[in-house]
C-alpha cells in the first residue's frame, strides 16, 4: 500500500518546478542514459583515431553504447509500468510522438543533405549537413527534447 | 427524442479492430486503406524520388529539396491517419495499438542506428556479401523506416496481444 506511483516529472517532463530527485529519475532508466553518453562519444572518437585496431575490439567499442541504450529503453519500459492509468497513456503518447518525430528527422535530413539544399543556401557553415542523426547520443538527446515537448502537449488534454 | 437518437447514432457506429488491419479472419480492406494508404503512397513516391534524384543530379536544389520531401510530407498525413483510426478504438486495444507502435518505432530507431555504428567501425567492408547488396543505402530512402515500422508494429501487437487472451 505505501508503492507510491511513479510520476512524469520524476524524468524531467511536466513543470520544472515539479520535477524529481535524481533518485526519481534513475528509477527511469536515467543511469542507463549517461552510460550511453559516456561510451558513445570516447568510443566514437577512439573508432575514428585507431583505424588500424582490430575489427572485434573496433565492434566492441561501438557496440557497447548500443547496449546502454537497449537498458535504457528497458528502464524506461519498466518505470512506464509503475505510472498510474492516465499518466501512462499520456506518456506513451509523449514517447510515440517523440520517436515518430525523430524517425522523420532521421529519415528527411539525409535526404535534404543529398538535395543539396545546405550547399545551395549556404548552411554548411553551421555544419547542419552533419547532424549525427546515427549517433547514440544525439537519438537519446533529441528523442527525450520531442517526448517532453509532446507531453506538455498531450498533457494540456487533461487540465 | 433528441437524446435516443443521439444514442441510437452512437450504438450503431462500430469501434476499430486492430486485426481490421492484420491478414486474418477479421482483415478489411478499406480499413487497412482507411488507416495506411498514405504510408503506400509515401513507399511508391518515395522510390521513384530517390531514383530521380539519382539520374538529375544537376537539378536546382529547391526542386531536388521537394522531391526528396514530398514522401515525408505524405508520411505526416498517414500519421495523422493512423492517429485517427487509433481514436475510433475501444480503450484496450487503443493502449495496445499504442504500445505496438511505440515498440515498433523505438526498435526501428535501433536498427537504423546500428547499422550504421556497424558500417562506421567496418563491420560492412570486412565482409564482403553485405556490401555488396547495399543493404545501407535502402536507409536513405523513407520507404525502408516505413516498411520497418509496419513490421515492427504487426509483431509487437501480436506480442502484446498475447498477454490479453
Amino acid at each position: 500500500m505505501d508503492n507510491k506511483p511513479n510520476l512524469p516529472e520524476e524524468i524531467g517532463f511536466g513543470k520544472p518546478a515539479l520535477w524529481g530527485s535524481w533518485r526519481g529519475s534513475l528509477k527511469g532508466g536515467a543511469a542507463w542514459m549517461f552510460a550511453v553518453y559516456l561510451t558513445d562519444i570516447p568510443g566514437d572518437w577512439l573508432i575514428k583515431h585507431h583505424p588500424d585496431w582490430p575489427l572485434a575490439l573496433r565492434l566492441l567499442i561501438a557496440l557497447l553504447p548500443l547496449a546502454a541504450s537497449l537498458l535504457y529503453v528497458r528502464g524506461i519500459a519498466q518505470w512506464i509500468r509503475g505510472l498510474d492509468e492516465l499518466h501512462r497513456r499520456v506518456t506513451l503518447e509523449a514517447f510515440l510522438f517523440g520517436t515518430t518525430l525523430y524517425l522523420v528527422f532521421n529519415a528527411g535530413w539525409p535526404l535534404l543533405v543529398r538535395a543539396g539544399i545546405f550547399s545551395a543556401f549556404n548552411l554548411t557553415r553551421w555544419h547542419l549537413n552533419q547532424m549525427p542523426f546515427f549517433n547514440c547520443t544525439f537519438t537519446i538527446c533529441l528523442t527525450y527534447l520531442f517526448s517532453g515537448l509532446g507531453y506538455s502537449l498531450f498533457n494540456r488534454r487533461f487540465k | 427524442m433528441t437524446s435516443m437518437l443521439y444514442t441510437a447514432f452512437i450504438m450503431s457506429n462500430k469501434s476499430n479492430l486492430p486485426e481490421e488491419i492484420m491478414f486474418g479472419p477479421s482483415y478489411s480492406l478499406r480499413a487497412n486503406l482507411k488507416a495506411n494508404t498514405w504510408a503506400f503512397v509515401a513507399m511508391i513516391l518515395s522510390l521513384a524520388g530517390d531514383s530521380w534524384l539519382a539520374r538529375h543530379a544537376d537539378w536546382g536544389a529547391t526542386s531536388r529539396s521537394v522531391i526528396a520531401m514530398v514522401p515525408l510530407l505524405v508520411s505526416a498525413f498517414w500519421v495523422r491517419d493512423f492517429g485517427r483510426w487509433m481514436q475510433g478504438m475501444d480503450e484496450l486495444h487503443r493502449r495496445l495499438t499504442l504500445e505496438a507502435c511505440l515498440f515498433a518505432t523505438v526498435v526501428t530507431l535501433f536498427i537504423v542506428t546500428t547499422w550504421h555504428v556497424l558500417d562506421q567501425a567496418g563491420f560492412f567492408q570486412a565482409y564482403f556479401m553485405p556490401a555488396r547488396l547495399h543493404l545501407g543505402t535502402h536507409f536513405h530512402t523513407a520507404s525502408f523506416p516505413i516498411s520497418l515500422v509496419l513490421a515492427f508494429y504487426f509483431l509487437g501487437y501480436t506480442r502484446l496481444n498475447h498477454r490479453y487472451q
